[in-house]
Parts: structure tokens; sequence; C-alpha cells
């Protein structure tokens, strides 16, 4: 029996919480850990990766018909480290502060895992519209997963929380701070502490399924 | 064959679109990015070289960097093109990253601004040089200086703060031999220092001092002239640290009208590095400012953390150039801790000339820490001075008081003075009054006290506790003579004096003498007294030497024993009479015989030789029998003298 193909929405909606990268997948690792030590900087690397993921999934899925299979990592590299490239100098030009602290793992989009896994599990097996979507969903769920890591490092380490440039809050007194949050050791500490959270609520909806 | 052609085309096409996507992109944008790095550039430029304007002329010169570290280095010139500073860009290797900082050079040498562009060494060490606090140390600064080392590194991270201070020398190396700019002689570099602790505008010149410097650790003094008058003097000061191995240099104003501290500034450190070393740390200087000469002689500084020794001895060269300081420009004459030490010994004892330190003597206590006797030009005995210690009145941690206490010959007091104490400030202050130089009088198994201070009750019972202690202990332990030093056998005794048979100590009617162990009449069968025999005790080279010693009633000497002490003669080949045959016995040395047959008066009048390579030995003896020879005519033994 033939598999009854997924909605638009659910197409769009399965990388939010379900296959969420960050958290379920586990893919991106590297920037997840490095750029979450703020909210700015988690921002603007979700930015990024929605603009890569959304238009590689895109044009990938344009040519799918046409790529030679043997081929096709290759052109999707190549798709993708032009995307990124493009992205690269827009930043540069118009965001150079958000390029500066975002370093080297702006350039690092081109390897992440999330992006290339999705243009071949999904993109080079899909329409444009559905690609897209899926693509805008998983960046969504990523940039929603690393600003939630950010969200705990900074509010925790820093005491405040900067959302664009001179948009920011304190929240806690330097005293009480956990500086080590903003540490490298930070990121793996707040992001073991949400997986086995997310995967507590998980397992608690599963056995209520099985209940009922 | 199609597929294959098919897969190029697919990939041509692919890149070729990509590439005109970039393109596109790239066309706006690098316009939009060449224009941000150059305002950076010039932002920079500005932050380091604040003197340039628009109409200066950039260039960057074409200068071969190879071994330097410089990345690039513009040249400034003015619209007449005269050079006016270079700014460089140079990067080297921290500890852990390779570090890019930016420094302008005026015309004259001097650092016009410092920035690091960009690191990423060790967080909380290499890291702080990323901190505009540790560049603000730079505008003003000689390249030669920062050249030489001269500046402050970064507090824990030693390789990162070395790498950056060989970066600046091979920049400077660099700078010296391509720009014309004076090279600065020690002496000038001093001066501009010196120009930063005092107040502008003032004239700096070498100062003629009253009283000579050398002994208090200063190794030069200046002071600044406003035109009209000298408002400030510079002292250049050196002291060791806990490295005594190499010196600490510093430079210290003071405001010749309040003759407060206007500045201080460490110039060198050889101390250990991240310890004694943090002297050279601005931070341990600003507290200096306003500190009057009180403070300074109360050693009332911040140290260097974990720097004790380096801390104690910066406070003691602060103190002693502080006295100094004071003797000569305000006429209060500061004695040194030994020069009021021996003014206080004179005011106990204004007539004597000598004092003999007989600590070791005597019995211990854990009040006194030393006894000095103080006797006259006819050496005769005066009395005592005890230098004690007792406890302070402190609650909240272990404080002392120092005092001197003189007993004269009968038993009085002479006076007492407070000498140091870690008690209560401001309450113990009132015990160092002079007047209680005479304020401890009469018999000291009487009625005694000094005066009380108001407020300061619990110290006074502490003192007037320790007094009474010593007095007790003046009474009853002083005069406490050693044990005689017993000869059990009586044929050692003999040996000194063959003719007598039965022997008798008699050495506790008459005074004690640390050389003398024993004195023994001898006698003959029929208990004619017919001489004494000392117990002599001389210094050896391995220990003490215990011989006795024969004197009829004449004074002529009679044979001299060696009991006990383990001296060799190894070393004494030069000594003509030994031919070795002894099997290197000091005891039956015929050196010895020079002390036989003799009388005491020659030998005192005619002192017998040492022995060279055994001078120890010799000596000890020879100053030991001499010992005997007077005090047998001073205590007439037997009548004698």
């Amino acid at each position: 029996m033939a598999r009854k193909p997924k909605t638009l929405k659910a197409v769009f909606t399965t990388g939010f919480i379900k296959q969420n990268p960050v958290f379920v997948q586990f893919l991106g690792m590297c920037p997840t850990l490095a750029v979450t030590g703020s909210v700015e900087s988690a921002l603007g690397m979700g930015a990024g990766v929605i603009f890569v993921l959304v238009l590689s999934n895109l044009f990938i899925s344009l040519i799918r018909n046409f790529v030679p299979r043997e081929v096709r990592i290759p052109i999707y590299i190549v798709i993708i480290a032009s995307l990124v490239t493009i992205l690269e100098m827009y930043m540069n030009a118009f965001q150079p502060d958000l390029a500066k602290s975002l370093g080297t793992f702006l350039s690092l989009i081109v390897v992440n895992c999330l992006i290339l896994g999705r243009a071949e599990a999904f993109a080079s097996k899909n329409g444009p519209i559905k690609s897209m979507a899926d693509g805008l969903g998983m960046a969504l769920g990523f940039t929603g997963g690393i600003v939630l890591i950010a969200f705990f490092r900074e509010l925790l380490g820093s005491g405040s929380i900067t959302i664009w440039k001179d948009l920011a809050f304190t929240f806690i007194p330097e005293v009480y701070r956990i500086s080590i949050l903003v540490a490298p050791a930070g990121a793996f500490l707040v992001f073991g502490i949400l997986v086995a959270q997310i995967n507590k609520l998980k397992f608690k909806r599963e056995e209520r399924n099985e209940v009922a | 064959m199609i597929n294959a052609l098919k897969i190029v085309v697919t990939l041509t096409l692919v890149v070729v679109l990509s590439s005109l996507a970039v393109y596109l992109v790239e066309e706006p944008t690098s316009k939009e990015i060449a224009r941000i790095q150059a305002e950076a550039i010039i932002e920079a430029y500005e932050e380091v070289f604040p003197a340039i304007s628009g109409t200066d002329t950039t260039e960057l010169s074409t200068l071969d960097f190879a071994e330097t570290g410089i990345i690039e280095a513009t040249v400034i010139t003015d619209n007449s093109d005269t050079l006016k500073g270079v700014i460089y860009t140079a990067s080297f290797r921290g500890f852990s990253s390779e570090i890019i900082y930016i420094i302008g050079v005026d015309k004259d040498g001097n650092i016009t601004g410092y920035k690091t562009l960009s690191q990423n060494d060790t967080a909380g060490y290499g890291s702080q040089i990323a901190d505009e606090e540790n560049w603000t140390q730079f505008p003003g600064m000689l390249l030669q200086t920062a050249g030489e080392g001269s500046f402050d590194g970064l507090s824990g991270a030693t390789i990162t703060t070395t790498a950056w201070k060989a970066s600046f020398e091979a920049l400077y190396n660099f700078h010296k031999d391509n720009f014309p700019v004076p090279v600065l002689t020690p002496e000038q570099i001093l001066f501009m220092d010196i120009k930063k602790i005092v107040p502008e505008n003032t004239t700096l010149a070498s100062y003629t001092p009253t009283y000579a410097f050398a002994s208090y650790g200063i190794k030069a003094v200046y002071v600044a002239n406003d035109g009209t008058s000298d408002v400030a003097v510079v002292y250049h000061v050196e002291f060791i640290g806990f490295s005594t191995a190499d010196v600490n240099e510093f430079i210290i104003s003071f405001d010749l009208a309040t003759n407060n501290v206007i500045d201080f500034m460490a110039l060198y450190s050889g101390d250990t590095v991240d310890y004694g070393a943090d002297i050279m740390f601005e931070e341990h200087w600003t507290q200096f400012a306003g500190k009057t000469p009180a403070d300074l002689v109360a050693g009332s500084i911040d140290g260097i953390s974990g720097a004790t020794v380096t801390t104690d001895a910066w406070k003691i060269s602060l103190q002693n150039l502080t006295i100094y300081h004071q003797a000569e420009f305000q006429g209060i004459v500061v004695l040194t801790p030994e020069e009021q030490f021996e003014v206080y010994k004179q005011d106990l004892f204004p007539t004597a000339t000598r004092y003999e330190d007989i600590t070791e003597f005597k019995a211990g206590s854990p009040v006194i820490t030393q006894i000095l006797d103080a006797y006259d030009d006819t050496d005769t005995y005066l009395g005592t001075i005890y230098f004690a210690t007792t406890i302070g009145a402190s609650y909240s941690g272990l404080t002392y008081i120092q005092f001197l206490v003189g007993i004269d010959n009968s038993n009085n007091f002479t006076g007492f003075f407070m000498f140091d104490d870690t008690d209560t400030t401001e309450l113990t202050e009132a015990f160092y009054e002079s007047g209680y130089g005479d304020s401890l009088d009469g018999a000291i198994d009487g009625e005694f006290g000094i005066d009380a201070v108001s407020g300061s009750t619990i110290t006074y019972d502490k003192l007037s506790a320790a007094i009474a202690t010593v007095a007790d202990y003046h009474l009853n332990k002083y005069y406490v003579r050693p044990d005689s030093i017993n000869i059990d056998d009586e044929a050692e005794l003999i040996s000194a004096f063959p003719t007598a048979v039965s022997f008798l100590s008699v050495y506790e009617d008459y005074e004690f003498n640390t050389e003398i162990g024993n004195i023994y009449e001898a006698y003959d069968g029929a208990d004619t007294l017919l001489g004494y025999v000392y117990v002599g005790v001389a210094e050896g080279h391995v220990s003490d030497i215990i011989f006795t010693w024969g004197v009829d009633l004449t004074g002529t000497t009679q044979a001299i024993n060696i009991v006990s002490g383990e001296e060799t003669w190894m070393y004494a080949q030069d000594y003509g009479n030994y031919n070795g045959s002894d099997g290197n016995n000091f005891m039956t040395s015929s050196w010895l015989d020079n002390f036989e047959g003799v009388t005491f008066a020659s030998l005192l009048t005619t002192q017998v030789d040492g022995v060279a390579n055994v001078s120890t030995t010799t000596d000890g003896m020879i100053a030991a029998t001499e010992t005997i020879a007077e005090y047998h005519s001073d205590q007439s033994v037997g009548g004698a003298g």
C-alpha cells in the first residue's frame, strides 16, 4: 500500500518539534553549541540557516529531475556554497557586527548536516513548494532550538537578553549569574538538560497514547 | 557517453549559474564591504594616531618586514611631505592564538595609540590583551621604552606577555632602523618618566643633598622647579625583594609644600614574575597619591598579593626614603631602628662606652630577647640593658610590644623605652614618649611603675607585668652562673700540675668567665698550696677544647694538658716542630709547649704565634690562655696581681 503523501502543513510543521533538527535529529550541532552564547547570535545564525535552507531546497527541488545521480552531492554542495557565499557577502556588507559575532560559523553553514540532509532527504524527491515548506519548517525548528538554548545560557549566564543590537534587557544581578553557562561547557550543559526535558515530555506522551 | 555528457553539462551549468548569482551579489556588496573596511581602518588609524588629519597622506610602506612580525606599515606625511608618524599592524603568537595589533608612532618615537585587533587567547589570561585597560599605558610612552619591555604585562599570562614584549622589541628595532627617531640614553628615559610624576611645566635638576642618601637605598634625588622655587622632589630608589639576584627600582615624588606623595612609578623589577614583579602594574602605584610621610613610615600601603618578602622590602625602602626626606626637607630627624636602639642604650647608661651581649651566657626567658651589659671606659660594669617583648592588648590578633629596660649595678632601674610594637594604633604611641626614659626608676625589688596612658589599660598592665618579669629575672636569674666544669679524673689535673697530689675547686669564690670552666687549688702531700689549675675552655675548629693548665704561686705556668677536643693537627704541615709522627693529634702537639714554664705576665706581653692552616684552633687556645692570664691577675687568684 502506497504511503499517503504529507500535506503541506504537515511538511512545514514536522521540523518544529517532532523532527526538530536540534533536539531530535541532533543536526548542526557545531553552530548549536558555538553560537548560542547570546540570543542575538542565535537569531543571526537562524536567519542565515533559514535563507540557505529555503533557497537550497527550492533550487535543488527545481533541478532534481535533471541532475544525474552520480554528481548530485557535488551539485548540492555547489548550490549550498554559493548561497552561503551570497549570505556571507550580504552580512559582511550590511550586518558586519553580526557577521563578526558569528565568525567562522557563518561560513560553516556550508557543511551543516541539516542543509545537505534536507537536500538529499527531501528536496531531491519533492516539488519546489513542499521543499520550500520543508526548508522553512526545519530552519525555523533549528532557529527555535538554538534560540532556546541561547536564551537560557544568556539569561542565566550573563543575566540579560540581547535581542538585537541595543535592544537588551537585564534581569539577574551579577552576583546571581552562573557564568559557566556562557562558557563552552555551558552549551553542553544547557543542551543536555533541554534534550532530557524534551525526551521526558515525549515519553510521557507516548505512554499516554499506548494506554489510550 | 550521453550520461557523461549530461554530467558535464549539468555541472557546468550549475557552476556557471552559481557563479553568476555570486557575481551579481558581489557587485553591490563588495563596494559596501570595502567601504566598511576602509572606515574601520580609518577608525583604527584615528584611534591609534589621533593627530592624523584629512590633509595628511598615508602610504603603505614597501619596506621588508621579514622576521619582524609586522604585517603592514602605513607612513603618514603631512602636506609638506614631512613625516608625521607610522602606523604599524603587527602580529605575534600568544599562548594559544595569533594576536594582531595596531600601533601608532609619531615622528619623535612616541606611541600615539595601541589597539588589539584580534586575538583568541586563553580567556582570563592572554585574552586580557583585548582589554582596553591594558592599552591605556601606551599613549605617550616611548616606543623605545616599550621595545625594552618596560610596560605592564598581562597578569598571569607570562608566555603571552613575553611574546608581546618580544613583538614590541622587534617593532622598535625595525622602526629605529628605518625612521629617523632619536635613541635616548637611560638617563633621558628616566627623566621622561620623572616628568610624568611631577607637576607640569616644571624643570628637573639633580639635587645636592645635605645628608648623604646612599645608605637609605636612594640612587638619586631630583627636584622640580616651577621657575621660582622647587615644588617637588623625586627619589630614585632601589631595593632587593624576594629574588636576591636582581633589584627593583622605583621613583616617587613628594610635594615640597605639603610633603605628601604626588605620585609613584615602578621602573624595573627583577623579582619573581607574577609575584614580586607585579610591582610593575599601575594598580599598585595609584594608592600613593596623597600619602603622608607618616603613612609611609608606618608602612601603610597595600602590598603585592602573594609576595610577602618583596612587599616587606618595599615597605622598608619606603620607610628609609621617607626618613631621609623628613630629615632633608622637613628638618625632622627620624632615626632608623638601629640608630634609635643606640640612642636608647646611651640614654639608659650615659657613661657607657661599650656594651657586651651576654644573652647566650644567661638563662633563657620568654620575655627577654637580648641582654646587654654596659661598661664604661675603665671597663667597669655599669649595669644591664634588657631588650624584652610582651604580647600586646589586641584580642583580634597577635600583637607585640618591644621595649628596653635598664638596670644599674645597684639593682635600680635606669629607664624604660618603647622600641617597636604592633599594638593598638594611637594608644601605644603615647608609650613612645621620651619621658618614659626617666619614668622608671627606683629599686627593682621595690615599688615601681611607668606612667599610665589614658585608654590603654591593658597595654599598660602588659608592660608593667613584663617589666616585673625582667626585674625578677635580674634578681634571680641574671646572677646564676653556669655549673663549673668538674674534672673527675684527677690525672687530668696532675698532668697540669705534676708536683701536686690533691686539688680543691675554688671557682665559686671568683667571678664567672666564659673561658674558664673551673679553678682548682693544687696541694702537695703536706697540704701546702703549690698553685692553681685552671680548667680552660677554648674555641676550636671542630669543637670547644677543654684543657687544664697549672700555674704556681709566682704566676709561672707548669704544664698544659688537653682534656677533650676534636681538633687535628693534620693541616699544620708548615709547623716546624711537627713531623707528622704524632698521628695528627693536637693534644700531643709540641706547639702546646709554648704555654709551659712561662709566666702569665710574659704571655700577655709576648703573644704566642698561631700556626698557619690551623689558625682557628691555635688562635682559640691563645685567646683562652690570655683570658686566664688576665683573669688570674684581675681576680687576684691566690693573691696574684
